[in-house]
């Protein structure tokens, strides 16, 4: 218990005075979002799960964020533990120079509207006993908006998301397919001109020919309005296009976190680089550049001890079961929490052959 | 990897699919989910069949399974190593499904009875296929666990579904299928629901008891990456009908239907540079009930002119002749001559005036048909709830889930009725003309 504590407290620290001597004061200015030492755990029968052990983040305005691991890594509870839909156990949400941990509910509910989410299955997220226009008009309404502007802002924000307002309004949600309920989902939570879109795996229960279609109205919709967002997927493949930044979570930790071109080009975490070697490349020469990951990702009731990848990991040692890696930068801006970072194309190899 | 054996190894291929037809009667009328496709597929060979929601790839899998919803009306032929299965007595079929074919569905959690442990679920099938006994069959389940790599087996037989992650009920699913030793394993999109990592497990597995056991298998998906690099020939499936079929390999390097270049340009990748962005695919599928004549991916299709429209394309080899493709005007890319290429060129300037004047056409019919659509959208609304009844009642005619090997069968309907739930979806959505660039009909 005792290994398993210390990565909450003693990592973020490190990594936020990391981050203050590698930013300089005027980009702190630009900070929209910042999450310090965040922890979430929940009571479960049998013992407690740490679901989030300890996360800092940092998003710039008008910046995307990929939020990349497993089923079961956190990121999901990350996302809602920011959006206080569920109370953090400790840590800080600092949005916009406001701690959202110590608002109070009606604090809380003002602020809501500066921060929207899309959920991962949007049919169910939207009430289908609602018509489409009083689904996207819901956020004006509780913001208090003038009646008379409601009505407008619903049908200017449906055409912006590609549907035709004359024809949607009157409608329920059974009525749309699942790319178009998505497509709503995003006019409702677009429509207040929220500062933070939050999308919890928007795509990934849409077809391929579909997925483009969303990904490329969420980064549209960056583009013509600003919004900074958060973007959670397992997938690496489909947050490359849309994020700026990539942080890679697992078993509630962050693992590495840098600009996407680094993640991409240059990942410095094993598990990065298995993430990357599992998606699927439709080319039928394509030989699959490592071996895959085996086994499962560990209870987080029971985290390994050290490092919480070592037991799914080709590179692991015993240094790596005794001391918990802190995140450290590898490159400007590239952060990584490994002992045996990946640096260069050649280590992973070797390495890997060697383990 | 060798994938390129030949298909014709033994005279009589493992499955032979001739104009295979699944027709559905709707109020609306028919809804030709599958319409006419034929393929064969030899011992030991993988076949990806590929399409978007709604192509009727899962109606023609799971007619093969003989899982196709009552109303369901299925014409043509299907031959198992040479012996019909279309039209023969379901007590007959019965010994072929689950036995001989077996299947693995997208959703583990509801293909397993939650209230059944596990090892009761995987000697159902062995006790009535195979007439084993209760002890043998559960050394056998035990086995079957360790196969598919699950660790602790034994331990695990005991628990119940919802005691499993995602993956490990996955694994156990590809355990049941694989009991009766099957000589053809349908993978219905079996690993969509799965994280990329476990995707990976799965479908290294699935592979690897393929060629173990020299089973055929059909890999279900609507992702051509997943396909790619684990199947000898790829079948690409759209509104019912297939549009391109070739081997794997070919089918890659010279792609020839504008759906199948579609297809392969939505798919996110790593292996490009970072702006070549994923494509989307504009509008959705026709009507599947409405729909008449012409290609129907012409109304999404940048290529399309006025005999796109009227006339059916047909599957036809050009130069490889096990590489069939129904388009009018096939995709030209790297390997062609330069001939073709100036023909593309010339094509190009009469695609640009054909999609000018087809975006005029879509414009005005949009104003025009809103109207009388509106209403029809409301029928197909109807029909939802119609298609839901009639799986429940497909539901309730399965009988109680309980000793012999109804309880896959249960599990299956499941699975069906959601199928003609997805499929009226399908048509609910088609009935939008002002959401989708349809030409109407």
């Amino acid at each position: 218990m005792t290994a398993e504590t210390s990565p909450e407290t003693g990592e973020p620290t490190g990594s936020a005075t990391g981050t203050a001597t590698a930013g300089d004061t005027a980009v702190s200015d630009d900070v929209l979002l910042s999450v310090n030492d965040l922890v979430q755990r929940f009571r479960v029968p049998g013992g407690v799960v740490n679901a989030v052990a300890g996360v800092s983040v940092e998003l710039k305005r008008g910046r995307t964020l990929g939020l990349v691991g497993e089923s079961g890594c956190g990121k999901s509870t990350l996302a809602r533990a920011i959006l206080q839909l569920t109370t953090p156990t400790s840590g800080s949400v600092v949005f916009d120079g406001q701690d959202l941990t110590k608002l109070s509910k009606d604090g809380l509910r003002t602020m809501r509207r500066r921060i929207q989410m899309v959920f991962q299955d949007p049919i169910s997220a939207l009430n289908p006993r609602r018509k489409i226009k009083d689904i996207v008009a819901e956020g004006l309404v509780i913001s208090g908006t003038p009646t008379a502007e409601i009505g407008p802002r619903v049908a200017d924000m449906l055409r912006k998301v590609g549907l035709d307002p004359d024809f949607v309004s009157e409608r329920r949600p059974h009525q749309f397919s699942g790319g178009q309920c998505q497509r709503i989902a995003i006019a409702r939570a677009m429509v207040v001109n929220p500062d933070l879109l939050i999308c919890d795996e928007p795509v990934a229960s849409l077809d391929v020919s579909v997925q483009a279609q969303v990904l490329d109205l969420l980064d549209e919709m960056k583009g013509s309005t600003g919004v900074s967002m958060i973007f959670v997927a397992h997938d690496l493949a489909v947050v490359r296009n849309i994020s700026d930044e990539v942080a890679v979570m697992y078993l509630g930790t962050i693992c590495e976190t840098g600009d996407t071109a680094a993640i991409y080009d240059s990942p410095a975490h094993p598990y990065t680089r298995a993430l990357l070697d599992a998606v699927p490349a439709p080319d039928p020469g394509a030989s699959h550049s490592g071996p895959a990951l085996k086994g499962e990702i560990p209870s987080p009731m029971r985290p390994p001890s050290g490092c919480r990848f070592r037991t799914r990991c080709p590179l692991a040692t015993d240094r790596c079961a005794e001391e918990v890696p802190q995140l450290r930068e590898v490159a400007p801006g590239h952060r990584v929490a490994c002992h045996f970072p990946l640096v260069g194309d050649d280590v992973p190899k070797e390495a890997a052959a060697a383990g | 990897m060798d994938r390129n054996k030949d298909a014709s190894a033994s005279d009589v291929p493992l499955l032979e699919v001739e104009d295979l037809k699944v027709h559905l009667n709707t109020p609306r009328g028919t809804l030709k989910a599958v319409d006419g496709v034929s393929f064969r597929i030899g011992n030991g060979q993988t076949l990806g069949l590929v399409g978007e929601s709604g192509s009727g790839k899962s109606m023609l899998v799971r007619s093969l399974m003989g899982i196709s919803p009552s109303i369901a009306k299925i014409s043509g032929s299907v031959k198992l190593s040479g012996a019909e299965l279309v039209g023969i007595p379901r007590k007959q079929a019965r010994a072929v499904w689950g036995n001989r074919v077996a299947m693995v569905f997208q959703d583990p959690m509801t293909s397993l009875n939650p209230v059944v442990r596990i090892d009761r679920q995987l000697t159902e099938s062995m006790r009535e296929h195979l007439d084993m006994s209760r002890a043998d069959a559960r050394t056998r389940a035990v086995d079957l666990l360790k196969l598919v790599g699950i660790p602790e087996p034994e331990k695990r037989a005991k628990q119940y579904p919802h005691q499993l992650s995602g993956g490990m009920r996955q694994r156990v699913t590809i355990a049941m299928a694989l009991a009766c030793d099957p000589d053809l394993l349908i993978a219905d999109e079996a690993t969509t629901a799965l994280d990329v990592t476990v995707q990976r497990q799965i479908l290294d597995l699935l592979q690897e008891i393929q060629a173990d056991r020299g089973m055929g298998m059909i890999l279900v998906s609507h992702d051509l990456g997943v396909v790619a690099g684990r199947t000898d020939e790829i079948a690409v499936m759209y509104a019912g009908r297939m549009v391109e079929h070739s081997p794997t390999q070919d089918l890659f390097a010279h792609r020839r239907h504008r759906y199948t270049e579609a297809l392969l340009a939505a798919v996110p990748r790593l292996d490009v540079p970072k702006d070549q962005r994923p494509r989307p695919i504009p509008g959705s599928p026709p009507d599947l009930v409405t729909f008449k004549g012409g290609c129907a991916f012409a109304a999404r299709c940048t290529a399309a002119d006025d005999v796109c429209r009227t006339e059916r394309p047909v599957m036809t080899a050009n130069g490889n002749p096990r590489h069939l493709s129904a388009c009018h005007h096939p995709v030209a890319v790297g390997g062609e001559t330069e001939a073709a290429e100036v023909e593309g060129a010339v094509k190009t300037a009469e695609v640009e005036e054909a999609v000018k004047a087809a975006e005029a056409e879509d414009t005005e019919a949009t104003d025009v048909s809103e109207a009388p659509e509106t209403s029809e959208a409301a029928d197909s609304t109807a029909e939802v709830e119609e298609a839901e009844e009639a799986a429940e009642v497909e539901e309730a005619d399965a009988p109680e889930p309980v000793e012999t090997s109804e309880t896959s069968e249960a599990a299956e309907a499941g699975d069906a009725a959601d199928e003609a739930d997805d499929e009226a979806e399908a048509e609910a959505e088609d009935a939008k003309p002002s959401l989708s660039k349809e030409v109407p009909a």
